[in-house]
Parts: structure tokens; sequence; C-alpha cells
């Protein structure tokens, strides 16, 4: 689904992103993870065409993303605050993410009442501005409008910080379903190593912007990422 | 510990992005505040002289002082709507171990650092000159002064109490409308007896004991209050959460494609501050024309003012909201670059923004036929003018806008998002029109030259798809810069 090819990015003379030859295949979920400065949020935003890579091209669906604006029908992305309307209240930011993804209302209701525990009665109804609600709340509302008009792909930079635990567990469902009939692909970067192996069929482990582990998620994996970080 | 938290207001006030900003914004505000300056100055001396030409039988302090009321409510609507306590850093401090007093007494201090209590002494200080070398008494006009200056800090310290509930606001201007109304129709001589009172401030220096009595009841009250209050989900801190009102606007839906933008500018511009204010000036503007079309010096020649003022009045909007788009969606300009949209429905969605409110600031200016239907065809030249030029150089000139526009906060002063594009504006919108009108008027006559006008915009429509298919590959070009920059706080 996804290909990059030789892709870098370099900022005066420091390479923060080197991956020569990376696939992931449709239907896979991958967890990024890596410290701070790893170059994860660097890969999202060269695949979502926020930044333009120094060398190299990735192709999402075959489409190489600088080239055509087309991978955004089938691809959605919830990175930081940047994604979220302030002044827009949590339904009126459902529905235009709905318009724009050729969902009606009616869509876009189905789908967020099947998220109703993952908020709690903190967030729909409250008329209040995405802009006043908390940080915790901000995020869930950016991840279920990720969901919004049947994505093939899904990018979510850190999902699961500042969540509270009912609703990572939740969220750690919700990506498990995406993937289970190897419909969506899922890219999910994380701090947490547990959640992340829980839910990524592979985990890719970047250090300095370079691709040091890639591993098929097993048992032993949490063990092992565990490991390689504590060295 | 007060040098402490100066050196950080040191370091906050020297690395803040005001400061760093583009050096054409810094001597575009050097300037405006030396013009304010010297206004004030020119102002403060000369109001002797002119009150001792108006009123030649009453001493001209005693005319300047009845009217020193009316500049102190003003003053205080002024700040109640422009003037907040500052509390930037003070949550960081809350919890370093510095005594809470120390906090509330440093904010209060640091208040006194507003535009609101040092441009009056731009009035008042030469003022006090002109009245020393007319040979008044030295110590009284001393301690006047000092009583005057005094007398501001006043202000500053109310207007914190007052600012908390709309009530004091409503009261305020009540007592000027009244006291304004009953000296209009002589029906009580208001001015006259606090005229006197400010007036013995002079006759009595000791009398400075009453500003310096005030002075210190309204900041013991203030400070009182804001320790008390020092808490983060308390007023000081804490600011105030609306309720929302969602709307629907489902007539916009006509527009297909661009609607859901369309919908979403109207509560951009609906629901925070500066981009309605763009709106409220479009508006008040409306009104310039009043002073060129009643004005037969203009009418009947065949000034190039009437369509600089055409063109002015019904690209209003285009030109102060259109000038910063799109830093009006910085704060989430990733999530439309992400989604699903294409750069062309998304551009054309502000060109439909921009079209419509020609359109709507036309109708709203046809009351000016009135005056003639002359006029009332420089408008829609104007307007065409507008539509087929303006639109599409502006959209141009908007893809160098790269600079980030909170829009959380205040209108007032805000030069947020301020760069070359805003400066480069003048010519298609001034320059251009006003230099062919006035060439073609020179040369052959006014038909003729608003003609050339007419049909620049003409055609300008006619082509606007093509250049508008162009105007959208520079701003993809231009994507990855305005992504980079609009991040940056």
């Amino acid at each position: 689904m996804i290909v990059s090819e030789n892709i870098s990015k370099i900022y005066n003379n420091n390479t923060v992103l080197k991956i020569d030859n990376f696939e992931i295949k449709k239907g896979q979920s991958i967890g990024l993870v890596g410290n701070n400065g790893a170059g994860k949020t660097t890969f999202f935003s060269l695949l979502l065409d926020l930044i333009q890579p120094t060398t190299g091209t990735i192709k999402n669906n075959g489409i190489v993303v600088s080239e055509n604006d087309s991978w955004k029908n089938f691809t959605s992305s919830f990175i930081d605050e940047s994604f979220l309307i302030g002044y827009l209240t949590a339904e009126e930011y459902f529905y235009f993410i709905g318009e724009l993804r050729e969902q009606n209302k009616a869509d876009v209701d189905v789908l967020i009442t099947q998220f109703s525990d993952f908020f709690h009665d903190e967030i729909l109804g409250k008329k209040k501005y995405l802009r006043d609600l908390s940080k915790g709340n901000q995020k869930k509302v950016g991840i279920v409008a990720a969901l919004i008009g049947n994505p093939e792909v899904v990018i979510l930079d850190e999902p699961f910080a500042n969540l509270d635990p009912t609703t990572q567990i939740r969220l750690k469902e919700i990506i498990k379903e995406l993937t289970q009939n190897n419909a969506v692909t899922v890219l999910v970067s994380s701090h947490d190593l547990s959640h992340v192996t829980d839910v990524s069929d592979r985990i890719v482990v970047l250090e300095k912007g370079r691709i040091v582990k890639d591993l098929e998620t097993n048992a032993a994996t949490l063990t092992d990422l565990e490991m390689y970080f504590s060295n | 510990m007060f040098t402490r938290i100066l050196k950080l207001e040191w370091k906050s006030f020297f690395r803040s992005a005001n400061f760093t900003k583009g050096i054409a914004i810094k001597i575009f505000l050097t300037f405006f505040a030396l013009y304010l300056m010297v206004c004030f100055a020119v102002l403060g001396a000369g109001s002797y002289f002119f009150a001792a030409k108006a009123v030649p039988t009453v001493d001209p302090l005693l005319t300047v002082c009845k009217y020193i009321v009316i500049w102190f409510l003003v003053d205080l609507l002024l700040r109640f709507f422009a003037q907040k306590l500052p509390v930037l850093n003070s949550k960081a401090l809350m919890v370093i171990p510095i005594k809470k007093k120390t906090i509330v007494h440093y904010l209060l201090l640091k208040s006194n650092i507003s535009a609101f209590n040092i441009i009056p002494l731009f009035f008042l200080i030469p003022f006090s000159v002109v009245l020393l070398m007319k040979g008044y008494a030295v110590t009284n006009v001393l301690f006047w002064l000092l009583s005057l200056v005094v007398l501001i800090q006043v202000n500053n310290l109310i207007n914190f109490i007052i600012n908390k509930s709309n009530l004091y606001f409503y009261v305020i201007v009540s007592v000027l409308v009244i006291g304004v109304l009953l000296q209009y129709f002589n029906f009580y001589d208001v001015v006259t007896p606090v005229g006197d009172l400010y007036f013995s401030l002079y006759k009595q220096p000791f009398f400075v004991l009453v500003p310096l009595g005030l002075l210190l009841l309204f900041y013991s009250i203030n400070f009182k209050h804001f320790l008390q209050h020092f808490y983060l989900d308390d007023g000081v801190l804490s600011k105030k959460e609306k309720v929302v009102t969602s709307s629907e606007f489902l007539w916009l839906n006509r527009f297909g494609e661009v609607a859901p933008f369309l919908k979403n500018d109207i509560k951009l511009i609906w629901r925070n501050k500066r981009p309605k204010m763009t709106v409220i000036m479009s508006l008040v503007m409306l009104l310039y024309g009043l002073i060129f079309f009643t004005n037969s010096m203009y009418t009947e020649g065949n000034s190039v003012m009437m369509v600089f003022v055409s063109i002015f009045i019904t690209g209003m909007f285009l030109m102060n909201f259109g000038q910063f788009v799109p830093s009006w969606d910085s704060a989430y300009f990733n999530l439309l670059m992400s989604q699903n949209i294409s750069m062309k429905q998304y551009l054309n969605s502000k060109r439909i923004l921009f079209l419509i409110s020609i359109g709507l600031l036309l109708v709203l200016s046809l009351p000016y036929l009135y005056f003639g239907w002359k006029i009332g065809m420089l408008l829609i030249i104007g307007g065409v003018y507008n539509a087929g030029v303006n639109v599409p150089a502006l959209l141009y000139l908007c893809t160098f806008n790269k600079k980030r526009i909170d829009l959380a906060k205040s209108p007032m002063m805000n030069y947020q998002g301020m760069g070359l594009a805003q400066w480069l504006m003048i010519i298609p919108m001034m320059l251009v029109p006003m230099g062919v009108f006035s060439l073609a008027n020179y040369l052959v006559s006014f038909n003729i030259a608003v003609g050339v006008l007419f049909c620049l915009g003409v055609l300008g429509i006619a082509f606007q798809n093509y250049i508008f298919l162009k105007l959208v590959n520079v701003f993809k070009k231009r994507k990855y810069a305005m992504v980079i920059g609009f991040q940056q706080k």
C-alpha cells in the first residue's frame, strides 16, 4: 500500500530521516517507535506531503504523494492539534470533515454514536469550542474524526498519549477492528511500547532517522523492545 | 525577588515574537508611535492657546479642567475594551517559591507600563510647560500635574475593578451620555462644578492628598481582590468559556463543493474577534463615501478620488480580510492540506467569498444613488474592477503569506501576520487603478478613463478561470513554506 524509495530529509546538513526502501502491505498495522528526534513525525509529514523529501519518493497506493492529490481520498490522519479547528464544536468539526469526505450528516451521526463510550459524555452536546476542551478530549475528537469516511489508510501520531486508561483500551480495540479483515492500513507511532506491540502486526524502530529494527510482532517482541531501549 | 521577575520580563520582551518582527513593521510601528506622540504633544501645547481664544474671559486652565472629566470617562471606556491585567507568565510563577503578595504587587505595577498611562503624559507635560511659561505659579503647576498623573493611575486601577462586569460599562456610557445631553441642551452645567474640582487641585497644592488617597484606596482594593482570587480556576487567571450556539447555514449549500469552506469561513469570522473586526471595519468604511460624494469639489470635477473611493468601498472586505488569506487558517492548515480536498477547491472557496463580499458591499452602497447616477455607475465600476483585477491580484499576493495568526488574540494593535504581501497590496489596489485613471483622464476624458478601468475588470473576469488555474499552481509550490511558517508561533 505504501512504498517509500530512497527517502531522506536533510535540514542544514543534518539528516533527520534516511530510509532506503520501505514497504507497508495493505491491511497491515504498523507501529513506529523511537526516542524523541528519531524521525517518526517527519516520516508521517512526508507521507502526508506536508514537507518535501530531500531525495526519494513516497507512494501511497501507487500514487506519488507530492505529485497528485488523489491519495487524500482514502487517507486520513491525526498528527497533532494543528488538525483541529479551534472555533468549531466537536459536532461541527465532525460534520465538516464528513462533508469533505463525502459523508452526509446521518453517516457521521452513525459513526460517532459508535464511539459514545469513547467520549464519556464530555464532548458531544457540550456546546463548547474545541479550543476550550482539555488536551485529552481534543485528542479523542481528532482520532474519531480520522475514522470518518471509511479511509483505507489511517495515520495516528502518538494516539495513546494524553488519553485516559479506558480510552486507551478502547482505542486498541478500534485499531484491531480496523485491521481485522486486512481492509485498512494503520500507521501508529507511540512511546508506549506495550500499547504499540498490542495493536501492531509489525514494529519498526527508528533511531536518528534510520530504521534499526523491523520486526513481526510475536510474544517476545515487547521484551526485545524493552531490552533495546534500556541500553 | 522583584529584580529576578524583572529579568524574566526583560527576556520575555526582547525575545517576544513582536520584537523579532520584520524590519518594515518595526519602522511602521515606530512611525505610528512617533506620530501619536507628536499629535498629543501638539495638542497639549496648543490647548492653552485654543482655550484662551475660545473663552477669553475665563482662565484657560479652568476651561481645560472642565473637559478633563470627559477625557477620563472616555479613557475608562477605551480601557474597558482594550486593557486587561497582564497575567502572562504568572501560571509558571505560581508554583515557584515566590510570595503570592510579591507576584500580585508586581502584576499591578506592571499594568502601569501601558500606552493608556504613558500617552497622556505627552499631553500633560507640554501643557504644563506652557502654563509655566505663561507665568503660573511653579509649585501649583507641578502639584496639579502630579495630581493628574496620579488620577490616571487611579483610572488604571478602577478599570481592573469594573472590568469584571458589563454593568459598569453601561453605567459609564449612561453617565457620559446623560452628562453630554444635559450640557448640550443647557439643562444643567455639569462641567463647571467638576472643572472647579480639577482647578482646585491647582489652587491648593496640598489637595494632591485626595488623588493620592484614592490611589491608595484603589490599589489596596485591587490587591486584596487579586490576592484572594489568585487561583487557576478563579477570576484572575481563568478565561471565560462561552456557550456556543451552532448554526448550519444550509443556504450556502448551493455553492456545491466549496460550501463547507464558506460555512467554515463564516464561523471563522463570526466566532473570532480579529476577523470579525475586518467585517465591522468594512461596514464602517461604507460611510467613507459620505465625505466625498457629498462634496461638490469631488463630484463635479473629475477627481481621481471618486474612483479611489468606489474601489475602496466595494473592496474593503477584500482588502481587510483577504490580505491575511490563508493565514487565517494557519492554526489548522495541516488539516486542510491533508484532508480530502484539492488546493483548487480551497482557493476557489476564498475567491467566491471575496466575490460575495464585493456583491454585498455593492448592494449595501446602493443608498449612494441618492447622490446621483454617476456615483452609482462609479461604484459598479469599482466593484467590477475589484472582482476582475483585485481578486486575482490579491490571491497572488496571498501566496507570500506564511506568518501565523492566532485567532484568539485581540484585534487591538495586533500586527500578527503582517509581511511583504500587505505592503505590495497597495500596488494593484491603489496605485494601478489611480494611475491608469489619471493618465486616461488627462489624455482623453473622464468617461474614457472610467471605461478603461471597467474594461480591465471585465477582462479579468473573462480570463478568471485561466488566471485562477495559474494561481493554484503557485499556491501548490508555496504550500510547504506555509506549512512551516504557520507552525512558528
